[in-house]
């Protein structure tokens, strides 16, 4: 190794070059490490298993997954006796009023976040949207009718936030 | 020299450790890369330089070549070479860089070195003693800037690492007497730039 090792290593050209190299490259030595650190460890976290949701919207997950569920359940519950078709002919026209026992109500809703808003006071407020299905069904087991009603809602709940 | 000091992994009777090193990392030993990063580092940031002509963006480019390299540790053959192969990773991204770099420009502006024909006019002993400003930093950049695509990178791992024709030659794939004819013309070209461009004015 030692045989080719340069002979003008400190004349005024190498100096030169040197101190500019160095000024130019030296900051930048372990950044590269760092770099290498801050990917592995997020790979490692993006390897773990599938976490539950923040604190901040489990509460909302669970409460609209459990509704579904609810409503699920119940209109399986009543599925199989709805099962037969109901012929075109049976079906009741708009100026038709048939009075059928209902059998099934459900309430869906779901919530989420508007963000943080300044009301006109100046406070700080969180926007809640709240949307909900309320769901009607009608099933008359001889006439083989069957009707449903969905009304939705959509409202806007502002929480105050409190302020330090 | 701080450069010469430093262990070179690229000789025969350390090359041992690298390759225990890049087997290691093969097995997604985080800590082996990081220890290989540590040593080839400096000669990956001399190679982008040499093709970029700019610490920072080859600071960029020595990053992603070794993400790159983590992630396909699998694909070297040879772990001995792990210097050569890294380097070959940080040369093929410089040169993409460079590609999509529209507003690098390669012209060498000679008027930069009448700051040679000041430090000359203070009467030094040698006015390359001289060039320490940031300007003149800027046409010692461009002076290496106008040599060709293999005598930069030799003049840059000469300079700034230290290493040996040998140890050149074995990361850019030349024999070390290609090296040592390049590197002599590279600095007759770089004292002419520096130097002659005073006679001339």
């Amino acid at each position: 190794m030692a045989e080719n090792k340069p002979t003008e290593e400190n004349d005024s050209l190498a100096v030169v070059v040197r101190e500019h190299l160095t000024t130019e490259l030296d900051r930048h030595i372990g950044k590269s490490q760092d770099r290498f650190r801050r990917f592995v460890q997020e790979q490692s976290q993006d390897d773990r298993p599938m976490r539950l949701p923040s604190n901040r919207f489990r509460g909302w997950v669970f409460s609209v997954t459990g509704a579904a569920l609810a409503a699920c359940l119940g209109f399986l519950m009543v599925g199989p006796r709805s099962a037969v078709p109901i012929q075109p002919a049976q079906r009741p026209t708009s100026s038709t009023r048939v009075d059928l026992p209902w059998i099934q109500q459900t309430a869906d809703s779901q919530t989420y976040d508007g963000g943080t808003y300044i009301d006109a006071n100046g406070n700080p407020v969180r926007v809640l949207h709240e949307m909900q299905w309320d769901r009607t069904r009608w099933f008359d087991q001889n006439q083989q009718l069957r009707a449903e009603r969905v009304v939705p809602h959509d409202n806007v709940v502002y929480v105050k936030m409190k302020t330090y | 020299m701080e450069a010469r000091n430093r262990q070179m992994t690229l000789t025969h009777e350390s090359s041992d450790s690298t390759e225990a090193l890049v087997l290691r990392a093969r097995e997604k030993d985080a800590d082996a890369f990081a220890e290989l990063i540590g040593r080839y580092e400096r000669t990956a940031l001399a190679v982008g330089y040499s093709v970029l002509g700019n610490g920072e963006n080859a600071s960029d480019v020595v990053q992603e070549a070794f993400l790159r390299a983590w992630q396909r540790m699998s694909e070297l053959k040879e772990p001995a070479r792990f210097a050569t192969w890294i380097c070959g990773i940080v040369r093929n991204l410089a040169i993409d860089q460079c590609r999509r770099d529209k507003h690098r420009t390669l012209a060498i502006d000679f008027g930069g070195a009448n700051a040679l024909a000041a430090c000359d006019q203070r009467s030094s002993p040698d006015p390359l003693h001289e060039l320490s400003s940031r300007e003149q930093q800027e046409i010692i950049a461009k002076a290496l800037d106008s040599l060709d695509e293999i005598s930069r990178p030799i003049v840059v791992l000469r300079y700034y690492e230290g290493l040996s024709s040998k140890e050149i030659g074995q990361i850019l794939e030349l024999s070390p007497q290609a090296v040592d004819m390049r590197l002599s013309r590279a600095r007759q070209q770089l004292r002419e730039m520096l130097a002659g461009s005073n006679a001339g004015s």
